[in-house]
């Protein structure tokens, strides 16, 4: 299944709205409600900028935290999708910093490639397995402002305008971000 | 034939990012130029790979935990909700600061009160009335003591020099002191305060000495004097 489609929780802004609101009054399944829509959104945020299982549940369990603390001030301005995404970017970014982020050496095996794909036979599965562990390297060896863009469009399925919102930048950045991070990994893929 | 497109333009080409012209110009140039034709796939291959990365699953230690931080943060908020209310319209609700200065005020304002009333009950103590001399020559009991001539005037013993003019004479003046602390030092007053009090100069000082029995008012003479009764012209 598509990394896209997993991750992709967005309801409208006014359900958004409605679900905060519902947490701001003590309800306290609005909460868990919103683990449930945006935990693995979080969590593989997480995973690809730490490169680190053990890093990116201690980084998502704080990112929630912070969330349940600021749900109450959430207005609706934008999506809860991208008010989170903002959320966790901006904690990863301070808790790893961007020497972590740039240089930590990163083992592909550590990742948890989910659940093998019935359809396909053993030898396909080792070589997909293969190309992942390649694709993820490669992403991993990007500058930290490249991944990220690339993350969120690519792997999350953001549109242009919500990363911009998420990066705090100019949708003509956010374009040259991504086609940069792209030909990059095209370079490191077709020359490993 | 124009030169490469640009990466930007490609990548914004695989997104739907370009209008209908631009789009047509992508399409019409990687028809002629085969390297712009290789990027191109090489950039579609890039972002097909990473769209079917498979997304981990959050480990089901992390929903515990953050279930455990909520439990944590709605307990908190709970208590501090039953804190409010019942403070609600209470000195509880007032807040650590404020509270403080509640009680200095209310300290300064229980001091006030106690010092008000302990200056009235000083004034009523040395407030007398002095019997004009005249009442000297009316007086009932006459007797020496340490050198001096003491007269029994409207219940107290009086030093007979003491005596006002030729009428009453409201004086504040005078100290109170109680019978124990005015026989420290003059231990003559003994046999008067055995039966009245004894308005006398100690030590340059006119002073009310309360009666060794008088416990009703200590420090007050017995009675306070000229209140009743018409003053006697001198003489």
């Amino acid at each position: 299944m598509a990394a896209s489609h997993v991750l992709g929780h967005g309801l409208s802004p006014n359900a958004d709205y409605a679900l905060a609101d519902r947490h701001r009054y003590g309800d306290e399944s609005a909460f868990q409600e919103l683990y449930d829509r945006f935990s693995p959104m979080v969590y593989n945020l997480c995973l690809r900028l730490s490169g680190d299982p053990v890093r990116a549940q201690d980084l998502s369990q704080e990112v929630f935290l912070r969330v349940f603390k600021g749900l109450p001030r959430y207005r609706g301005g934008s999506s809860l999708k991208t008010w989170i995404y903002r959320i966790a970017l901006n904690h990863c970014r301070g808790r790893l910093g961007r020497r972590t982020l740039e240089t930590e050496d990163w083992s592909a095996g550590q990742w948890d490639q989910g659940p093998a794909d019935p359809a396909r036979g053993p030898e396909e599965t080792l070589l997909a397995r293969d190309r992942g562990m390649r694709v993820t390297a490669a992403l991993l060896a990007l500058p930290v402002r490249f991944r990220e863009a690339v993350v969120l469009r690519d792997m999350d399925g953001l549109t242009y305008e919500e990363i911009a919102a998420v990066l705090g930048v100019r949708i003509g950045t956010v374009r040259s971000r991504i086609a940069r991070g792209r030909e990059r990994l095209r370079v490191l893929l077709e020359n490993p | 034939m124009s030169s490469h497109l640009a990466t930007e333009r490609l990548s914004a080409y695989l997104d739907d990012e370009l209008d209908g012209a631009d789009v047509r110009l992508v399409e019409e140039h990687v028809l002629e130029c085969s390297q712009c034709q290789h990027r191109l796939s090489g950039l579609r291959r890039v972002v097909d790979e990473l769209r079917h990365m498979p997304a981990a699953s959050p480990p089901p230690l992390l929903g515990r935990r953050v279930e455990n931080d909520a439990s944590a943060r709605w307990r908190a908020r709970r208590e501090e909700a039953r804190r409010g209310r019942i403070g609600s319209g209470g000195f509880e609700q007032v807040q650590g600061p404020i509270r403080l200065g509640f009680a200095v005020i209310a300290g300064l304002a229980i001091m006030a009160v106690l010092f008000a009333q302990a200056l009235e009950r000083q004034q009523a103590a040395t407030r007398l009335v002095v019997p004009p001399a005249a009442e000297a020559d009316r007086a009932a009991e006459r007797v020496e003591a340490g050198g001096r001539v003491f007269v029994l005037a409207r219940g107290s013993w009086w030093q007979e020099d003491l005596l006002g003019g030729g009428r009453a004479e409201e004086v504040s003046a005078a100290g109170a002191m109680s019978a124990e602390a005015a026989l420290e030092s003059a231990s003559w007053l003994a046999p008067l305060l055995a039966r009245a009090p004894v308005v006398v100069e100690l030590d340059g000082a006119v002073v009310v000495v309360s009666a060794l029995d008088d416990r009703a008012a200590p420090g007050a003479p017995r009675p306070p004097a000229a209140s009743q009764g018409k003053p006697a012209p001198k003489g």
